[in-house]
């Protein structure tokens, strides 16, 4: 890259110095655009750590692990502390779609187990697969939010002017932040049937039975 | 000795040029096209704002104006005329005959006007009625600039891959020819400041321009090629967007001030006749701004809800700035104690920068309180601070440089009535302009909207004036330097302002400055 400058006499050493130097900065160049990209995990793992945006667990949405399944059993419920918990849904532009909460409060104890059913009708003429992703705030509640059972852990697949009733089921720890008294838990649904593999396994002579059935998988 | 020719002769000794005065000069004047350019595009602005209700430009228009003033303004105007004064300078302040890698710096000009083109042509379309300029603020937020972005935006983020990569070359190539091109005895602690303020500016780019550049290839994939990293309904986050731009953004806003520290840092010990005061600690000063700077980005996401030890940390952060910041101003201050001052238009322009500049960091100093950002967020509180210190800050302190350097560059004095007419026409209508902004940005008036609610009309009306002052002024400085570059005007001695020869290498020199300087190098007492 370096060229013997004008009217002057570039020794050998200059030229060989000012090569490594350039290779040097070139290289924290690439360095810092991989930063770039670095960032993404982190900001993730940040998030999760802290609850920023009231993010919950990204790839679970707040799911109870399975290895602590049994230990629900053993929960005990705090009835000194009464929590309200606001229900918000909604879909995104793009999505034809109405998701709505049947209720969009209720009360709960730390400790206690309560069902909320959700109702999502496609009012598109086509069938779509959506992802509802949830938000918890204030932030700092949404490592305290665990469900057992939501439809946010999958993707949500209706055929055109189909609707459908999807219960969550969920409850609050008990070491849930004493400065919180009313929770909000929002979904946003977005249209990712695009974004969504559809592999027909028609034709193929070794899958038994079942067929017309799709499965989706999911791309990203 | 080399041969000693002169330049080719025409358009030729533009294109080819590989000599560090001819590509200083190039990217001056680029600069200079481009502040008239993104001043056009303000005065637009300010024909909108000057009555409220919409009667100049429909709403789309005016984001379109916004934006595109923001972008021609930082990577246009501001950022190519301090690389212009760094070509010009550091090779003749440093006894260097030329720039380290004089090719790879005609390469890194002639992609800015690839990179401007590009943009300035969605802006042309869109006023000939074809689709729309880019339109998401000069910030990009997505999915503003993703989801929802013009066509258009394909061509703004080739652009600014374009100037990215013109800026990290440039940068490269100031970080070469300092630390292996300084004449025998110029030791880093004998450099002028400018050199040393260019310096750490230079690692600045080299860190943040790639990761500018990450953003918007990220922004690209998510526009075209099926990623997620801004879209929620893939798993991605449009905030994680705004954490990586202002990862470069605020690093960028040094990037923009530090070098007008360097030229202010020259001006005054010359006209005041004094040695700097404190330079070591202005060095030290100017890399802890630029080591500080790297941990206070989310000063500007306040508003988005960050967990309370984030605020707290950045907050204090970002308070900590103010420290180094201080120290210079105290030492400019210092410098000029007792020491027998004149006001030729450099010196006048340098005060205007330390008075003006420290405006802005006292309403900057506001704004990093976490919980009275939340009532300044996006006001034109913040459109007040960051043009106190962009215009007054940055601009003015290349106004001072250019007028400082320019006699030694044509070898005449610049018109000194025409350039004491641009300095108080400057001074007086940037102030018209930006003051009253801090009021109408406290009683809450948005920034970003060509409307307003009737309380704020007399203000705005003043602004617009203001504005529109501001900007004819410029007109002075163009014929300024028109004059001189055809060398009309007064002859000047090698050492131009009287005693300046004991201030740099650059006032040994002949003026004007030849074709080739310190072709043998010069001795460093």
């Amino acid at each position: 890259m370096t060229q013997e400058a004008e009217g002057q006499d570039v020794t050998e050493n200059v030229e060989a110095n000012n090569n490594k130097l350039v290779i040097r900065l070139v290289v924290i160049c690439l360095g810092m655009f991989g930063f770039a990209y670095a960032l993404v995990p982190l900001y993730e793992v940040f998030c999760e750590v802290t609850g920023l945006n009231g993010r919950m667990d990204l790839t679970a949405g707040g799911r109870v692990r399975v290895e602590d399944v049994a230990e629900l059993d053993n929960i005990t419920i705090d009835t000194s502390r009464t929590i309200t918990v606001e229900f918000v849904a909604d879909a995104a532009p793009g999505l034809n779609w109405r998701l709505e909460p049947e209720t969009t409060r209720v009360t709960v104890h730390p400790g206690e187990m309560k069902l909320v059913n959700f109702y999502a009708e496609n009012l598109s003429g086509k069938d779509i697969v959506a992802r509802a992703v949830p938000s918890i705030s204030p932030g700092h509640g949404a490592g305290y939010f665990k469900k057992t059972q939501c439809f946010c852990f999958d993707e949500m697949s209706l055929a055109a002017g189909q609707k459908e009733e999807m219960p969550v089921v969920f409850h609050l720890t008990e070491d849930f932040p004493k400065d919180i008294r009313t929770v909000t838990l929002a979904y946003k649904a977005f249209d990712i049937t695009d974004k969504v593999k559809v592999i027909e396994p028609a034709n193929d002579v070794s899958d038994s039975g079942e067929t017309g059935d799709t499965v989706a998988q999911v791309a990203w | 000795m080399g041969e000693h020719h002169g330049p080719d002769k025409g358009i030729k000794r533009w294109l080819y040029t590989t000599n560090h005065k001819d590509i200083g000069t190039l990217y001056l004047c680029f600069s200079l096209a481009m502040f008239f350019l993104g001043g056009i595009l303000a005065m637009v602005i300010r024909a909108e704002l000057m009555y409220p209700g919409l009667q100049v430009v429909d709403p789309d228009f005016f984001n379109q104006m916004t934006t595109c003033h923001g972008l021609v303004m930082v990577f246009g105007a501001i950022m190519p005329a301090f690389v212009g004064l760094a070509n010009w300078m550091i090779p003749m302040m440093i006894g260097a005959p030329d720039m380290a890698l004089p090719r790879m710096n005609n390469w890194s000009f002639w992609l800015l006007p690839v990179a401007f083109s590009i943009l300035t042509s969605s802006i042309i379309m869109s006023t000939l009625g074809f689709g729309q300029a880019p339109n998401f603020g000069w910030t990009f937020y997505a999915p503003l600039s993703t989801t929802y972005a013009p066509a258009s935006t394909d061509f703004f983020i080739v652009s600014v891959h374009l100037m990215g990569i013109s800026s990290i070359m440039g940068a490269i190539n100031v970080v070469v020819t300092i630390f292996n091109l300084r004449a025998p005895g110029m030791t880093l602690m004998k450099m002028p400041l400018f050199v040393w303020t260019w310096l750490i500016t230079a690692f600045l780019l080299i860190a943040v321009m790639p990761v500018l550049a990450g953003a918007v290839t990220m922004m690209l994939t998510d526009r075209h090629f099926g990623t997620s990293f801004f879209d929620a309904a893939g798993g991605g986050d449009p905030v994680l967007f705004q954490h990586i731009f202002w990862f470069f953004g605020h690093p960028e806003v040094y990037i923009m001030i530090l070098p007008s520290f360097g030229v202010v840092s020259a001006i005054i010990p010359t006209f005041s006749r004094k040695p700097l005061f404190g330079y070591a600690s202005m060095v030290y000063a100017t890399a802890s701004i630029a080591l500080l700077s790297f941990v206070v980005w989310a000063h500007h996401m306040f508003t988005t809800g960050l967990p309370l030890a984030g605020a707290l940390f950045f907050m204090y952060m970002t308070m900590l700035i103010s420290i180094p910041t201080g120290v210079k101003v105290f030492n400019w201050v210092a410098t000029m104690w007792r020491g027998s001052m004149t006001f030729e238009v450099p010196m006048k322009f340098a005060l205007a920068f330390v008075i003006l500049f420290t405006i802005g960091g006292f309403s900057g100093l506001m704004l990093a309180m976490t919980p009275i950002d939340y009532q300044y967020h996006e006001t034109y509180f913040v459109v007040a601070h960051f043009h106190y210190v962009l215009v007054s800050g940055a601009a003015f302190g290349i106004f001072a440089g250019v007028y400082y350097w320019l006699p030694k560059w044509t070898g005449v004095m610049y018109n000194e009535k025409l350039a004491n007419a641009h300095f108080w026409c400057s001074t007086i209508f940037v102030n018209l302009l930006f003051f009253p902004m801090h009021f109408v940005g406290l009683a809450g008036m948005p920034r970003r909207i060509p409307d307003y609610s009737w309380q704020f009309a007399d203000f705005n009306w003043w602004i617009s004036i203001g504005g529109f002052g501001f900007g004819l002024s410029q007109l002075l400085l163009l014929a300024v330097v028109i004059q001189a570059g055809r060398g009309k005007g007064k002859k000047v001695s090698d050492e131009v302002w009287e005693g300046a020869e004991k201030w740099g290498l650059e006032w040994t020199v002949p003026s004007p400055a030849p074709y080739h300087t310190f072709s043998t190098p010069p001795v460093i007492k």
